[in-house]
């Protein structure tokens, strides 16, 4: 069974039904508008990439944690680092400020690079996953980048993680508890959502 | 290592970059060593001071000074576990001898190379 977990543009799909024993245990389709980031489409269908849900929404609010926080010494060191990475891997960044890689844990799905300027926010994608893909539609469109602006990336990303802690968490863990896992630490994760959270009223507080 | 692997109904001779498990284990160990030796690679396992709880990193053997034919990235993946950084699963990402296949299972049409 497919769960959704929807924002204005972000979509999250995860299937609570195959389990496969590996880090990377869960299928997971990750798209931000027509943009499939993770994930394949097959003859029409999507299909998920292997990944763990924790470390997935952990990248997506760590990536929202150094967008608020641009000018944090670890953010600025992360982002130097990050941008060579990027040139090495091929992609053209511009003009933004943080510039943070990830794997969104996934099995050798892709490379990901979150980056924000001011008031954007862009993510840069390979997603190797999609690169033999039969689906007209996505020909040629396993790597790209897709922007949308700061304030809507990080609500989008709010609104989805809340989901998942609260709705889709305790399944998750209920699944991998059964097959022998050892329990991941949600109260870090709640707590890291919550600091996300302080973080983005400080600075759009006023807005909204 | 060299294996044999069945794709498709063929038999593909895959890239041998290491002798046995021994050198393939010297060379994680290697990598690991390393990794956690550099500063930029050490940054990306806190965020702004603390831990990252699950997460992957890709590393640049050239950036770390290693050199294997054939592999030039490799992707580590961790947990922090009771206090530790636990090493999940290691795998190389980048590189000539790098071959990536795919099962794709829905229609039953096999084995799809990437890379």
């Amino acid at each position: 069974m497919w769960v959704t977990l929807k924002g204005k543009r972000l979509t999250v799909k995860i299937d609570l039904e195959r389990y496969i024993n590996t880090p990377y245990p869960f299928f997971l389709i990750f798209m931000i508008d027509e943009h499939l980031l993770l994930g394949a489409c097959w003859e029409g269908e999507f299909e998920g990439a292997n990944a763990d849900v924790y470390g997935f929404f952990e990248s997506l609010l760590t990536a929202c944690y150094y967008f608020l926080q641009p000018e944090h010494p670890h953010v600025q060191k992360i982002t130097k680092f990050d941008r060579e990475n990027a040139e090495r891997d091929g992609f053209e960044l511009r003009d933004e400020v943080v510039v943070y890689q990830t794997t969104l844990v996934a099995e050798a799905a892709g490379t990901y690079y979150f980056c924000s300027t001011r008031n954007l926010t862009r993510i840069y994608y390979e997603n190797d996953f999609l690169k033999f893909t039969d689906c007209p539609e996505y020909k040629g469109k396993h790597k790209g980048v897709v922007e949308l602006s700061l304030k809507e990336f990080i609500e989008d990303v709010l609104k989805i993680s809340r989901e998942y802690l609260e709705k889709y968490a305790p399944v998750i863990e209920k699944i991998r508890l059964e097959h022998g896992e050892e329990s991941d630490d949600y109260d870090f994760l709640q707590k890291f959502y919550r600091e996300v959270e302080e973080l983005y009223k400080k600075k759009f507080g006023s807005e909204s | 290592m060299g294996q044999r692997i069945v794709v498709n109904g063929q038999a593909k001779q895959l890239p041998k970059v290491f002798r046995d498990e021994r050198e393939l284990r010297e060379f994680l160990d290697d990598v690991v060593k390393k990794t956690l030796e550099n500063s930029d690679y050490k940054k990306q396992f806190f965020k702004n001071g603390a831990p990252n709880k699950n997460f992957g990193i890709s590393v640049d053997l050239k950036k770390l000074g290693i050199n294997v034919d054939g592999i030039d990235v490799v992707r580590l993946e961790f947990k922090f576990e009771k206090g530790k950084f636990v090493l999940k699963t290691a795998y190389p990402k980048k590189g000539s001898a790098v071959w990536e296949y795919r099962y794709v299972n829905r229609y039953e049409r096999g084995w799809i190379r990437e890379g």
